[in-house]
């Protein structure tokens, strides 16, 4: 568990600092930067306290903003992310999600991108919510989080195909 | 008694995210005295200490073209000291300030700068052991670029004028006619003039200044131009475009600009709200 714990806070820390080091940097039509620091969100082992997750969420988040000055957008995204995610599991996993250990290797390639999607979306939608924070730009908040999640999905997913062991 | 807890504990994962995002949402309104304070300073205390050796990587690759901004910054300047002389022969070299003397100038580094966001935000390398002080001007090469927000000892965070926040006062060069400038949170090279009324002519290419009527920027400093004028039918008020002087996706060197009456100012505005 404490081999599991530390590789995974390694895995944390290096994406923080590609985050706010390159990926923060892309600016791709001028707006879309992947994010890909949700795969933390995303890769945490499922069977493990959902409790501790929560709190890792928010501090995960709340060093984000901290660093990219950007007033919570990335906590309450990064805390509501988490805390919808066993539900987005088990749409997206069906029966499978009582088997975390192989979650990410063993599972169809079609369920594992729904998983990716919704969590980018929500997560994007919610930070470009955040950010803005109004009604007024609702548009910009849609196009935003979509073509976020986009750029991000396109990002991450080939990264968790490798973590599929070779047959 | 019993069943309070097993409440507590049954809902616990709720109740702790419900929690952390009152939390959460207390930190997002940034105008909380907890986020202003220790925690504000600390975060730019960290981001700047991050981000400076990423920067001074980047900028090194770029010396050449930097090279070439600040030699046409310098034209432009030597002009304008030329163009003084011109006007008056005994004008001292050291009157030839551009922002006269009721202001005063430091160059800072722009060690990040965001410009995708609603609420954009620069971190430069200048802080409090700089005499720099939270709402000071900052203004890039051709133009203006944002105001200080947060200071910590050695750099200082700085709305960008590209904030959905930030508003800016205006007037059109050659004429009186104020504005107040908005950013629409579209592209980054465009802004809004708002309140300018449908009695005063106003042409496509007309030049926007500050119009050094708050105490954050001197008058004059340049703008834009106008890049389009919607007039409403019924009268009222223009819808007016603005085109920036200066490219707020490329900045490397700023400067700070302090005004030695601003306390007085402050003071004058505080008695008679």
């Amino acid at each position: 568990m404490i081999q599991y714990y530390t590789r995974f806070f390694a895995f944390a820390l290096g994406l923080y600092f590609a985050q706010i080091l390159i990926f923060d940097h892309v600016n791709l039509f001028g707006f879309a930067n992947p994010a890909v620091y949700v795969a933390v969100l995303l890769l945490y082992r499922l069977d493990m306290d959902q409790f501790g997750f929560l709190l890792l969420a928010f501090f995960y988040g709340l060093l984000l903003d901290l660093i990219t000055q950007t007033a919570g957008a990335h906590t309450i995204a990064c805390l509501t992310t988490a805390f919808v995610r066993p539900k987005l599991a088990q749409f997206s996993f069906g029966n499978n999600v009582d088997n975390p250990a192989t979650l990410f290797t063993q599972t169809l390639t079609n369920n594992r991108l729904l998983y990716l999607g919704l969590m980018l979306l929500i997560h994007q939608l919610l930070f470009a919510f955040m950010a803005y924070f109004s009604w007024q730009h609702a548009f910009r908040i849609v196009l935003y989080g979509v073509t976020n999640a986009l750029f991000s999905f396109l990002v991450i997913a080939p990264s968790i195909s490798l973590f599929r062991p070779k047959k | 008694m019993q069943w309070i807890i097993n409440a507590i504990l049954r809902y616990k994962n709720f109740i702790l995210y419900l929690f952390l995002l009152f939390l959460g949402l207390i930190f997002s309104g940034t105008h909380s005295g907890l986020h202003r304070n220790k925690l504000a300073q600390t975060s730019l205390f960290i981001a700047g200490v991050i981000h400076q050796p990423f920067k001074d990587l980047t900028n090194y690759s770029r010396l050449i073209q930097q090279n070439q901004a600040l030699l046409q910054e310098n034209n432009t300047l030597k002009n304008l000291v030329l163009e003084r002389f011109e006007q008056s022969e005994f004008l001292a070299l050291e009157e030839t300030n551009l922002a006269g003397p009721q202001f005063w100038s430091l160059p800072a580094k722009v060690i990040r700068n965001s410009y995708t966001r609603s609420k954009n935000i620069l971190l430069i390398d200048k802080g409090r052991a700089d005499k720099v002080a939270p709402d000071m001007a900052v203004i890039g090469q051709k133009g203006i670029v944002g105001i200080v927000n947060r200071t910590s000892n050695g750099y200082a965070s700085v709305l960008s004028i590209l904030n959905l926040d930030v508003k800016i006062n205006a007037k059109f060069k050659h004429s009186s006619v104020f504005g107040s400038l908005q950013w629409s949170g579209r592209q980054p090279n465009l802004m809004r003039l708002e309140d300018v009324s449908v009695i005063n002519p106003i042409a496509l290419g007309d030049t926007l200044v500050t119009g050094g009527m708050s105490a954050y920027f001197p008058e004059g400093i340049p703008i834009g131009t106008v890049a389009s004028v919607d007039t409403p039918e019924n009268g009222g008020y223009y819808d007016i475009t603005v085109e920036l002087i200066n490219n707020l996706t490329d900045l490397e060197y700023v400067y700070v600009i302090g005004n030695k009456d601003r306390k007085e100012i402050i003071e004058l505005i505080d008695e008679n709200p």
